[in-house]
């Protein structure tokens, strides 16, 4: 059946829908156009960053999991700046002093870096191992443990041992770059 | 709630992150020339050594050189011994400093003694046995002029290496007469000094020098020194 062949009521009523209709579609339209405008990338990096952070919706498994890691790398990265009345040495990479001595009180090392003071050595779980991380520049060092007070000369990793007073003492290179 | 429990997991996680992580050692405190001659004008030492010192210690630093690493806590425990005992520690540092040697190794061996609450007799007997064994080893590794020319810098290292290699074999009870073993502790430790040292090429023209009759001859110069 041809529209003009349709009762006027009828007519009427479908024109109305049609009106409404088009109301309904400009709306959307709209809308959608808003929507697109608002996510352009902004010009500028901070407003991209700033609409990234808050503009998207991240599910909260991964938001969580990111903020975890980030969490870790910080408290780790503080961590290892922290330390307690001085500065760190300015080059060379941390030198590792370990001595496994699971039923000892306090150990420390000392050494030509430190004048022959002590340097504590710490046991943080509970392991036996104490360990140390000395940031060394490139060169030769001689050193000893104390394990309770008890001279400890020869450290298995040493690169060589010298005798001196009567006792032995570890001798390592810090190698350039290590 | 949820949000709650995630900023409890996070603070927990950098909590972890602080405690877990191996604490770095302090460096020394980098030690000024004026400090260092201060120290030393408090000493109870003769006037006329103290004076020779802080000139050392002045030419030193003029001369581009770091100040030894170890040279005030020497001097600050050198103050604490008795008037002429002093003045032997001062004469030690002295002769070392004036004779362009990096001094640092004498130093801390002094410290090492008393912190093996050694007596100051013994230390003194190790550092001039040292001291001498430096010496003798600089006459002859200065002969080996292409590594002088190479690398000065790293000259220094390579007589304090020959120098405290030969005293080693001997502190430990080898012969002053076997050339072939001395020699063998020097070619080693040289040989660890190498990734060390700012200029290999220096070391290595060392090594490449090295024979047993030029470690007899730092052996021979020392002990000339000493009867001396």
């Amino acid at each position: 059946m041809r529209y003009e062949g349709l009762d006027d009521l009828i007519r009427e009523a479908l024109q109305e829908e049609r009106a409404e209709s088009r109301e309904l579609l400009d709306g959307l339209e709209r809308a959608v156009t808003v929507k697109l405008a608002a996510h352009t990338p902004g010009r500028y990096w901070w407003r991209r960053l700033r609409e990234a952070l808050w503009g998207s919706r991240v599910a909260m498994r991964f938001a969580v999991g990111s903020a975890a890691a980030l969490a870790l790398v910080v408290g780790f990265l503080a961590g290892r700046m922290w330390v307690p009345g001085g500065a760190p040495w300015e080059e060379g990479g941390g030198t590792v002093f370990a001595v496994a001595a699971p039923r000892a009180e306090s150990v420390a090392v000392v050494g030509d870096f430190s004048a022959w003071e002590l340097v504590r050595l710490e046991d943080r779980d509970g392991s036996g191992v104490w360990t140390a991380v000395l940031e060394l520049p490139p060169g030769r060092y001689e050193y000893a443990f104390l394990v309770d007070g008890r001279w400890v000369g020869q450290d298995p990793v040493a690169d060589e041992y010298v005798r001196s007073f009567g006792e032995y003492a570890s001798v390592r290179y810090v190698e350039r770059g290590s | 709630m949820r949000l709650l429990g995630a900023c409890v997991a996070l603070l927990a996680l950098v909590v972890t992150g602080l405690t877990q992580t191996p604490p770095l050692a302090q460096a020394p405190p980098q030690i000024e020339l004026d400090q260092v001659l201060n120290l030393l004008h408090a000493m109870p030492a003769d006037p006329g050594l103290k004076k020779s010192a802080a000139s050392a210690l002045r030419e030193v630093v003029q001369a581009g050189w770091d100040l030894p690493l170890n040279v005030h806590s020497y001097l600050d425990r050198a103050g604490q011994l008795a008037p002429g005992e002093a003045n032997d520690a001062l004469r030690i540092l002295t002769r070392g400093l004036e004779a362009g040697l990096s001094v640092d190794r004498l130093l801390s061996r002094a410290l090492l003694g008393w912190r093996r609450e050694r007596p100051w007799g013994e230390i003194l007997g190790e550092l001039s046995f040292r001291l001498g064994m430096l010496l003798a080893a600089q006459e002859v590794v200065m002969e080996v002029r292409v590594a002088v020319e190479i690398c000065p810098a790293t000259i220094r290292e390579v007589v304090a290496e020959v120098g405290w290699a030969v005293a080693d074999h001997i502190a430990e009870g080898g012969s002053p007469a076997d050339g072939a073993g001395m020699t063998s502790r020097v070619r080693s430790s040289l040989s660890n000094l190498r990734s060390v040292a700012p200029c290999e090429r220096t070391v290595d023209a060392v090594l490449e020098a090295l024979t047993p009759d030029m470690v007899a001859g730092i052996v021979a110069r020392a002990l000339a020194q000493e009867g001396r």
